[in-house]
């Protein structure tokens, strides 16, 4: 057990501010429905690589990496509940899970249930309080026996890992088809890291793809097929300003940091 | 290879995919629901296209370490699993595993026969009677179904 460590001061002085991006990436992806946890921690771990001073150590168990990807898978959780109690939609499968338990016991979750039945509400809103202070005890003092794990060897993990992944696609389906997809993409993603291509815009684009295109259908007939329209709603136009800010905001930052003279004299 | 062979093939391939959406067929007007169905690959493959040319213009050339024997050998075993899964996906996966294992340099005998032959009959009832999923019918599946 002592070869395993725990994160020490000086590794949380290093990812503070990752805890704190992805925290919010977290919440805001968890709050937005049918997201979930997992987008929310690719695009959490992608931010952190993107906004790292060591983008060479992801991959290799960076600190941030994990710091980045964690904050955000755990955040989720809590913004899958706003939709989930404010509207009764479900932000993620766990939500929809605690939806179906509210329903059965009687209780509709939805704008009302603020009003109505607020001494529930705020039960739910202590009970989250609750499981969170819990979960860093669960967290601290069952992490050195869930790590054990890294320590069996890769070439027998590996191949256990392939065996569970490759049954887990087709398990979803129950369609040969989506092994052999899944193949390929072993293929495509190891191509791509090997050439310093993310994968996660990828794997991303994959499970949003199908959606994106069914909503955009949606709108454009709201929308009476003048698409020009969408700029002009304001929540729309947020989504376009902070997609253009993710693509280019990194590389915008490196360009103004670099013409920032006393840096480039090294004073 | 230059940091303009990856993107350069990515706007091949998105260009050959372009063109083959233009062989989409076209839904009657009253069932159009919004846009045809070329539109939505049309606009995303110009979105590819377009940040492939933005990556070859801005991004820094990357070093790029020599592909090991070991992938080599791992993708190789790949092809070996697709081929065996059409007789039996646990044969596939179990011959696979093994395969894999050895590759990467286990030798103990115990170790090879706990990857190759215990988790894949493992997983199998797990996800057969556990989650009750059907799997594909095959060599080895067959003793079990019957």
């Amino acid at each position: 057990m002592k070869a395993i460590k725990l994160p020490s001061r000086e590794d949380y002085r290093r990812v503070w501010r990752t805890i704190l991006r992805s925290s919010g990436i977290g919440t805001f992806i968890g709050i937005l429905p049918a997201e979930g946890a997992t987008v929310a921690s690719m695009i959490g771990y992608n931010e952190a690589r993107r906004w790292s001073k060591n983008p060479e150590e992801f991959g290799k168990g960076s600190v941030e990496g994990i710091a980045g990807s964690e904050a955000a898978n755990n955040s989720a959780t809590g913004g899958a509940m706003v939709p989930t109690l404010a509207l009764g939609i479900p932000g993620s499968p766990t939500a929809a899970v605690i939806l179906a338990g509210l329903m059965v016991h009687g209780l509709q979750p939805g704008p009302t249930m603020f009003t109505e039945q607020a001494n529930f509400a705020y039960t739910i809103f202590w009970a989250m309080l609750l499981v969170n202070v819990t979960f860093i005890f669960v967290g601290l003092f069952g992490a050195k026996l869930f790590a054990r794990v890294t320590f069996v060897p890769v070439q027998i993990l590996w191949p256990i890992v392939f065996a569970f992944s490759i049954i887990g696609a087709y398990a979803l389906d129950q369609a040969m088809l989506d092994v052999y997809i899944a193949l390929a993409s072993g293929v495509v993603g190891f191509f791509m890291r090997r050439f310093g291509f993310s994968v996660v815009p990828l794997a991303i684009g994959l499970i949003l793809g199908g959606m994106l295109e069914k909503r955009l259908g949606q709108s454009l007939i709201m929308l009476d097929d003048q698409w020009w329209l969408m700029f002009t709603r304001p929540l729309t136009l947020l989504f376009f300003v902070l997609t253009v800010l993710a693509l280019f905001g990194p590389s915008l930052w490196r360009l103004f940091k670099q013409r920032d003279p006393l840096e480039s004299t090294g004073e | 290879m230059t940091r303009y062979t990856v993107p350069s093939g990515i706007i091949i391939f998105c260009a050959m995919a372009y063109w083959l959406s233009t062989t989409f067929d076209r839904v009657p007007p009253i069932f159009v629901r919004g846009m045809q169905p070329e539109d939505f690959p049309q606009m995303v493959l110009l979105l590819i296209m377009a940040i492939s040319i933005l990556v070859m213009i801005f991004d820094k050339p990357i070093e790029h370490v020599r592909i090991s024997l070991n992938a080599w050998k791992s993708m190789g075993l790949f092809l070996v699993f697709a081929l065996l899964a059409q007789v039996d996906l646990f044969l596939g996966l179990g011959v696979f595993a093994g395969a894999l294992a050895f590759a990467w340099g286990e030798r103990r005998i115990q170790a090879l026969g706990f990857v190759a032959v215990l988790s894949p009959v493992l997983i199998f009832f797990l996800f057969d009677l556990v989650f009750r999923i059907r799997f594909p019918r095959g060599l080895l599946t067959n003793l079990w179904y019957g």
